[in-house]
């Protein structure tokens, strides 16, 4: 079962905070279909966040397919992140690999290549929108 | 948690007179509506009129002017006041007591489980508890007389840091469990992520900002680039700051437009803190209409 | 998921409540109304003037209304407001008049058991005493008997509930409450008791010794009156012989002369009219009790109560 944490101070709405949790928990496999996550009761109690929030989060999950709720049960996971296959998911690692180490031969630190990373990101996503 | 509405405020305005000094509005012109089962946050400085408030919603105050409706199913209003007042001679026993008397519908059980969760001695006179035991003395009979809609005006401010996590988990768990509206002032903004999920700014007595907090922080955006006297992207600047280089941006975007910059500008998010801070900054310096 | 316990919000609920906050001022109370039983008691006919109990226990009659007006009344609403408790007890389903006016009626009541015990032993121990000056006319006999006290009890009590809504401290309430009701007081028995009705005149040859009214009659005014019937006070009288350089009895009589007197007077209202003035005087205390306690429930009421 995961244990949600909501970062008070951040910028990022509370609710959004516990779909990330969920969606990393999922990618990284601590969350299978079939999986039941805590009722509202149990994240207000272990982690003090607003009911709506969790609520909110899980109507949000719902949506995108995520997870489902069953009457009287629960919330179970649905679905997984299918992100891509394996071999192409060890590709793609091997190539940020390369490149990481082209960027740090040029002198560049940890947080030069983050933003780097999210200009390029977010460049890449204005270019899809337009 | 129902779909209806606990609680609206309709133009409300209080004035006091202060003789002979003439008479001050220490509200005016408010009007807002909290769904039920929201957790709301009402945010202001000192003397911004948080308590006049609240004091008019629980109706131990008559308003000037406006009205204060409570929803069909919010009708049991209870209030903590800042400073929680108990009988100092009266046993925690006695003051719960006290409450089960002085109302119709009363839950002993409810009272005595927030008391055990905080171990406060029942057979204490309450003059000999500390602060924040007389605080939980006065949320237990607070939650005791089973209200659907509970004001508490300042509740964390004399509780250590442990205890103010346990008790804000607590009453959510009220809220979880009962579907129970809360209306609670602080000026402590910092504390609000995931325990708010509405918000009221007041300042000197008029309401700056209302709404959805989620909603409200998906609204604003920052945009930070280089040196610029003109906003790059959609939405009305709220706060525009400059170095030799660098500008930032604080911008309040329409309902259905997303917030879109070309590089080498980025978009950050908001953060509660962030907006409430410029909403009174801007407040102070006499920026009042910025359209909702 | 939650269990709702039988009601509150009832009157024996208020009844504990107010015990409860108010105990030991009621229990001061019947302790000071026992030693009071007690010490009248003690007090014989034969002992009289020798110790001064006999005036300390009537003196304590006269005051002891006062005290509830200083004790229960001024601090019932004025505590609440010192100590932010009417925050507290006023955001409950019980309204604020309606704890206000029930903790008031069960302290009135409680003062009419105390004040009737008090007056009791006080008429008792005055009828005891038998002697002139302390007849039911007089101003302890007057005051003494048991409905005059409760009902001063009571003007007492709605006095201090009054002050307390508006001066919302307790020490300054009490301190207001005991100027106003020995104000209140002192002024009725002063200057409104002796003219509830016109005073009966009676008039006697001049230079007679003492004053022929009868028994336990409340003496008023006397002086002469010259033979139009106009009054000569004695003031006047005074005044006329401090003229001359020795103020004696033969001048007295030169100056009655001189003004022209014909006859003595003296005022009086006669014992048979007693019923009647206690009346009046318990009219004149309830009708400002009622009104001092209308406004103490409108102030309250008026919700601009923090």
């Amino acid at each position: 079962m995961v244990e949600f944490r909501v970062d008070r101070s951040g910028g990022l709405p509370a609710y959004l905070q516990l779909v990330q949790q969920v969606r990393e928990a999922l990618r990284l496999g601590w969350l299978a279909p079939g999986d039941r996550l805590p009722t509202v009761r149990e994240v207000v109690a272990a982690s003090g966040v607003n009911p709506n929030t969790v609520l909110k989060a899980y109507r949000e999950l719902e949506l995108v397919g995520l997870v489902e709720a069953r009457q009287g049960s629960g919330t179970y996971v649905k679905a997984t992140l299918g992100t891509a296959s394996p071999e192409l998911m060890v590709e793609l690692r091997a190539q940020l690999e390369k490149w990481v180490h082209g960027a740090r031969q040029a002198g560049l630190e940890d947080e030069d290549i983050h933003a780097l990373l999210g200009a390029v990101l977010a460049g890449d996503m204005k270019g899809k929108e337009s | 948690m129902s779909d209806g509405i606990a609680v609206t405020v309709d133009d409300l305005g209080k004035r006091y007179r202060r003789w002979p000094h003439g008479s001050v509005w220490a509200l005016r012109h408010c009007s807002f509506e909290l769904p039920a089962g929201v957790v709301a946050a009402l945010v202001g400085m000192n003397g911004a009129g948080k308590t006049t408030l609240m004091s008019v919603v629980t109706g131990l105050l008559a308003p000037t002017e406006g009205a204060v409706r409570l929803g069909d199913d919010a009708s049991r209003v209870s209030f903590v006041a800042q400073d929680k007042p108990l009988y100092r001679h009266f046993s925690v026993t006695d003051m719960l007591k006290v409450g089960a008397s002085l109302n119709r519908v009363w839950d002993q059980r409810r009272a005595l489980r927030w008391l055990e969760r905080f171990q406060i001695p029942l057979d204490r006179p309450c003059g000999r508890l500390s602060g924040g035991q007389q605080a939980q003395v006065a949320f237990a009979i607070a939650l005791g007389s089973c209200p659907s809609l509970l004001l508490l005006d300042e509740p964390l401010s004399n509780l250590d840091p442990l205890a103010r996590r346990e008790v804000t988990k607590e009453l959510l768990g009220e809220v979880a469990d009962t579907g129970l509206t809360v209306l609670l002032s602080t000026h402590v903004v910092a504390e609000l992520g995931g325990v708010a999920d509405h918000l009221l700014l007041l300042a000197a007595g008029t309401l700056l900002e209302q709404g959805d907090v989620d909603d409200l922080l998906a609204s604003h955006v920052r945009y930070v680039g280089p040196r610029s006297d003109t906003s790059p992207g959609p939405g009305q600047i709220l706060q525009a700051r400059h170095t030799d280089r660098q500008s930032t941006f604080l911008v309040r975007l329409a309902s259905d437009s997303a917030p879109r910059v070309d590089p080498p500008w980025t978009t950050q998010t908001v953060t509660l803190e962030d907006l409430v801070l410029v909403r009174l900054e801007m407040a102070r310096s006499g920026v009042r209409g910025v359209a909702a | 998921m939650t269990t709702m316990t039988a009601s509150g919000a009832r009157f024996p609920d208020l009844v504990w409540l107010t015990w409860r906050q108010h105990r030991w001022s009621i229990i001061a109370a019947v302790v000071a109304l026992g030693g009071y039983g007690v010490a009248c008691q003690l007090v014989q006919p034969g002992r009289y003037g020798v110790s001064g109990l006999f005036e300390s226990l009537a003196l304590f009659a006269q005051i002891a209304a006062g005290l509830v007006a200083v004790f229960w009344g001024a601090p019932l609403l004025a505590r609440e407001h010192e100590q932010r408790t009417h925050l507290l007890s006023w955001g409950q389903d019980v309204s604020p008049v309606r704890w206000s006016v029930s903790k008031a009626a069960l302290l009135a009541a409680g003062a009419v058991v105390v004040a009737t015990g008090l007056g009791l032993a006080g008429t008792a121990m005055l009828s005891r005493m038998s002697r002139p000056g302390n007849g039911p006319f007089s101003t302890w006999g007057f005051e003494l008997w048991p409905p005059m006290q409760i009902v001063y009890a009571l003007f007492g009590l709605a006095l201090g509930v009054a002050v307390s809504a508006v001066a919302r401290r307790t020490v300054p309430a009490m301190g207001i409450t005991l100027v106003g009701f020995t104000a209140v007081r002192v002024f009725v028995a002063v200057w409104m008791r002796p003219t509830y009705l016109p005073p009966v005149r009676t008039t006697y040859p001049l230079a007679e010794q003492g004053f022929p009214i009868p028994p336990d009659a409340l003496r008023l005014d006397f002086g002469d009156v010259d033979a139009a019937g106009r009054t000569i006070s004695q003031s006047q009288i005074l005044q006329c012989a401090m003229r001359g350089n020795h103020a004696d009895f033969t001048d007295l009589a030169a100056c009655e002369k001189k003004l022209g007197a014909t006859q003595s007077f003296v005022d009086y209202q006669p014992i048979d009219r007693l019923l009647t003035f206690h009346l009046i005087e318990m009219g004149i205390f309830l009708l400002l009790s009622a009104g001092l306690f209308v406004l103490a429930c409108r102030l309250v009421g008026r919700q601009g109560a923090l």
